[in-house]
């Protein structure tokens, strides 16, 4: 089992990191490098990207932040109440009422007070039974997100097309930038409905898939359900935006999405849904995978698309096979799945757990000619991110945040929860057996950590990987491995 | 046996399997013996309505009128066994209830007459109302596949299980509108009753909770009976299906028809198994089944597979393709009718036009003016052809205008109109079939790059024929 010990070189202060040749890695002192565009060799055609710069107010979602600039005026309990119920629900209502702010009818009170209570142990029984239940809304999302630090994040998720050059990337202000190889180009995904007043029906984005063999379709996760968007007309000028909006009862917020190999099926889990949905997003059908127990948090088809991965919030996984849609069943001893990621030949499956600095592989590949019935499959260990402390400058490794493993699985990329390196592991994956080894550490500008990792795939002719980082100052790195 | 009974056959055979589902769910639902020979006779009538709801090839008609005139009787019979399920399980249950009640008062019935309990009546009422009110929702029938293909036994489990659930709900509102309808005629009802068959009701109340607590369980029966058994249905047909690629000379169990058969098959339903079955050996890592459609026939070593499959395949897309333009040039020319109907309707009354026109041109022959105008046609017509011609437009605008006041009377477009776009929704409405079929063959074509040997796609590709139905829908969304 390798470790963070086992690398040969550690990042020096001051440095960053901008490219990979050779095995070698490239690396310059900060001030000779432009700190908005960290492109280097070879990437010409690749946008310039600082979100930071390009929102001209940070909006963000909560509505509590929204709220401190208004004004309160005087209005009457009932009007209060109503106002409350509409926007906060139930419980909010009942609690306004319970502690109203002036002299009111006191049996009014009385009888608030009764029910809330009563609603309260009601609450904890039910929390008694499913903890998950606590975290709702923006707090599930915050802690079941790929991204680290979600809610204040500029960059809320990043997501290349498999098959053309178009980068997507969600923003803080839950607008969608679509960059394309024409850098004149940007086209900015939001939606607005009128109901009684203006709303972003986009919000809170989770998660975003572009749908294989099509070039324009985007599937977007956020609070109210899936975003499926169509982007014509790109190159001709001004473009033209569709979307459809996919919703399902309890279906909310989207935590997690993932087409299938061929595009026809969606998969979508959500934090206050046991079920996972199977969409048919032409038909705006879906059918659901019934499992009794805690929602799902993260979901993942392997590459040949014969593999559905889907993790819960709690500490059963399973993996499903796609022609008869079976699960197998596989349960943690302690903590939740925070990342995963399949092998390119959907053989090996890697993950990190919430509660261990240690990546696990499960292999899928039909080995079964010496194995017993009395021999369990289990979950290799095979790298052991435990923090290491260095000499020079802060420690480095800790809990994994996220893991992105490129498509010819030559390359692994860990991020931290509390470390703003990234881990790269060299890796090579036959049919029996995973090999991996240290490669080295990617280190942003100051104090600057990686929200979002993920690898653009190989296309046209480029033969290379690019590694896109989204740093938490708004600014998008691409690291190619040449 | 023919191909097309062969074919009704895999269906039929799928209905006996969701009947006997669906009779042993009966047992499942707390149905007693005695109450299990009337009940399963409505359930295989209604078997029989849902299977033969599945056999039949959907058509499409233009006005509600012609829907009425063609499907009337099958409609009505449809809605008569809703009803007939209905009153069977209500009878059921009224009978639970009266075996329940051992003290019977009947101080509101004369001596000589029989005496009925008002619950029994209420009961089964509410048994013809709540199954009314399925037929009407819901209908017999879903046409939509499932999306994924899950083990028989897992689908209907989860299947019955939301049923179930959903059921509970759903039956509340129409419980609630059927006491207030109840409420508000039950009196007459009873009245007509006793007068028609010379009983007299034990008088019961519509407030009693235990009453409305009985009816809502039967009307809970009632819509999870009847959706359990179309979902049977469902789950039961939609099964997924290998169709063997090529004909087997040995006897085997393998289903006896070939995809490419299946997919010419006249029913929908054996068609879409057939295309959805395509598309899954078409998109499989698995290439077994695909090295048959690309291997040379043994003797003759001809591409026969391939070349009828495709042949089959891109025949049903042409045919949809037709269809779909014809819809989209019928939608043009009633844009075309529209918007020469509007020139009609100018505002400047047509007395008025006509008679300008009249005075213009007897100003030009006065001082010799000639039309200079390049583009203009030039008209050769004496004055007696430009009357005849008047008098056509007149004959038009009227007619026009008569078939305006007509469709706009009330009820009339209702029954005897066309929708803009009604016919193209049809074509619509099912495409899941052509999707798949379009999907399998784009598919075939790329794995052929690897796996077909002797290059018999390559050959035979006819790389347009895809598209068209992209170009149509193109069309159809600019």
């Amino acid at each position: 089992m390798v470790s963070l010990r086992d690398f040969s070189s550690f990042p020096k202060p001051g440095e960053i990191s901008l490219y990979e040749k050779d095995g070698q890695l490239c690396s310059l002192p900060a001030a000779e490098v432009d700190l908005t565009n960290f492109a280097a060799i070879n990437l010409s055609a690749y946008p310039e990207i600082n979100i930071s710069r390009e929102l001209h107010s940070h909006a963000t979602t909560s509505h509590d932040e929204n709220k401190t600039v208004l004004i309160q005026v005087y209005e009457p309990l009932i009007k209060q109440l109503t106002r409350t119920f509409i926007e906060n629900g139930f419980e909010a209502a009942l609690e306004k009422a319970a502690n109203p702010e002036s002299e009111t009818n006191t049996v009014a009170v009385s009888i608030a007070r009764f029910v809330l209570r009563v609603v309260n142990i009601c609450k904890t029984v039910q929390y008694y039974y499913h903890p998950y239940r606590k975290d709702r809304g923006i707090f599930s999302i915050s802690k079941f997100a790929q991204t680290r630090d979600w809610s204040r994040s500029f960059i809320r998720v990043m997501r290349w097309h498999p098959n053309i050059f178009k980068l997507a990337v969600a923003a803080c202000d839950d607008s969608i930038r679509v960059y394309t190889d024409e850098k004149s180009t940007v086209v900015v995904l939001k939606v607005w409905l009128m109901h009684g007043k203006w709303n972003i029906l986009q919000k809170c984005i989770t998660s975003m898939e572009w749908r294989p063999l099509s070039h324009n379709e985007l599937a977007v996760g956020c609070e109210n359900g899936i975003i499926i968007w169509n982007i014509t007309n790109v190159r001709t000028g001004k473009p033209i935006t569709r979307y459809v909006n996919l919703t399902h009862r309890n279906h909310s917020p989207i935590i997690s999405l993932e087409w299938d190999k061929a595009g026809m099926m969606l998969a979508s889990a959500s934090t206050s849904d046991s079920d996972i949905l199977i969409w048919c997003p032409d038909s705006q059908r879906n059918d659901p995978l019934k499992r009794v127990g805690p929602p799902s948090s993260l979901l993942k088809f392997s590459p040949d698309g014969e593999r559905l991965f889907t993790s819960t919030v709690g500490s059963v996984f399973r993996v499903w096979n796609t022609h008869d849609w079976l699960p197998e069943r596989w349960t943690l001893p302690n903590g939740t799945i925070q990342s995963a990621a399949w092998s390119p030949c959907g053989g090996y499956l890697l993950f990190v757990t919430s509660e261990e600095p240690i990546l696990y592989s499960l292999q899928f590949i039909e080995q079964q000619l010496f194995a017993t019935a009395s021999l369990a499959k289990q979950a290799l260990p095979i790298a052991d991110l435990s923090k290491i402390e260095l000499s020079n400058q802060s420690d480095i490794g800790g809990q994994p945040q996220s893991l992105a493993w490129d498509s010819k699985g030559q390359h692994l990329a860990i991020s931290f929860k509390d470390c703003s390196s990234i881990a790269l592991f060299l890796t090579s994956v036959n049919k029996n057996m995973i090999n991996i080894a240290p490669d080295c550490f990617i280190v942003g500008i100051g104090t600057t950590f990686p929200s979002y990792i993920c690898f653009q795939e190989p296309y046209k002719d480029s033969s290379h990987s690019v590694l896109t980082i989204g740093w938490s100052s708004g600014v998008v790195q691409y690291f190619p491995f040449v | 046996m023919s191909k097309e009974q062969i074919c009704r056959r895999i269906c039929n055979i799928r209905f006996v399997e969701a009947l006997m589902y669906s009779a042993a769910l009966q047992l499942l639902l707390l149905t007693t013996i005695v109450w299990l020979v009337p009940l399963l006779a409505v359930v295989l009538l209604y078997g029989i309505c849902i299977g033969h709801e599945y056999l039949r090839k959907p058509h499409y008609y233009p006005t509600r009128a012609l829907w009425i005139y063609y499907t009337a009787v099958r409609t009505c019979t449809v809605f008569a066994i809703h009803v007939f399920f209905g009153i069977v399980t209500s009878w059921m249950h009224s009978n639970y209830a009266n075996a329940a009640e051992t003290e019977i008062n009947e101080p509101s019935c004369e001596q000589s007459r029989y005496c009925a309990n008002e619950t029994s009546l209420m009961s089964i009422l509410c048994g013809v109302y709540v199954s009314s009110y399925y037929f009407y929702v819901k209908g017999p029938t879903v046409t939509d596949f499932f999306i994924i293909h899950q083990n028989i036994y897992i689908r209907a489990r989860s299947s019955l299980v939301t049923i179930l659930r959903s059921s509970a709900f759903q039956s509340v509102g129409p419980l609630f509108t059927y006491l207030l309808f109840y409420v508000a005629l039950g009196s007459s009802i009873k009245f007509y009753i006793s007068a028609a068959i010379n009983i007299d009701f034990q008088d019961a109340s519509v407030f009693n909770v235990r009453q409305v607590f009985d009816l809502w369980i039967m009307s809970t029966h009632i819509l999870c009976n009847m959706s359990s058994i179309s979902a049977l249905f469902k789950i039961c047909i939609e099964k997924s299906t290998t169709f063997p690629v090529m004909e087997s000379q040995i006897e085997s169990d393998s289903v006896p028809i070939t995809l490419n058969d299946a997919l010419a098959s006249e029913i929908s339903v054996v068609q879409k198994l057939a295309s959805c079955d395509l598309f899954t050996l078409a998109s499989s890592s698995d290439a077994t089944r695909r090295l048959h459609i690309f291997a040379l026939s043994i003797p003759g070593g001809h591409p026969y597979s391939w070349i009828s499959l495709s042949t089959t395949c891109l025949q049903l897309m042409d045919a949809y393709c037709d269809q779909l333009v014809k819809s989209i040039e019928q939608i043009v020319y009633i844009n075309k009718t529209n918007a020469s109907n509007r020139l009609f309707r100018s505002t400047v009354p047509i007395g008025v036009s006509v008679a300008d026109k009249v005075r213009f041109r007897q100003y030009n022959q006065n001082y010799g003016i000639r039309n200079m105008s390049l583009n203009g046609s030039y008209s050769t017509e004496t004055i007696a052809g430009e009357q005849i011609n008047d008098v056509t437009s007149k004959i038009k605008l009227h007619y026009f205008a008569a078939k305006t006041y007509i469709l706009n009377l009330p009820g009339i477009y209702y029954f005897f109109g066309e929708t803009f776009s009604s016919k193209i929704d049809f074509h619509l409405r099912d495409t899941e079939t052509i999707s798949w079929i379009c999907q399998g063959l784009s598919f075939l074509a790329a794995k052929s790059l690897t796996e077909d040997k002797y290059g018999v796609v390559h050959n035979s590709l006819i790389p347009t024929n895809c598209n068209n139905s992209v170009i149509s829908l193109d069309i159809l969304i600019l």
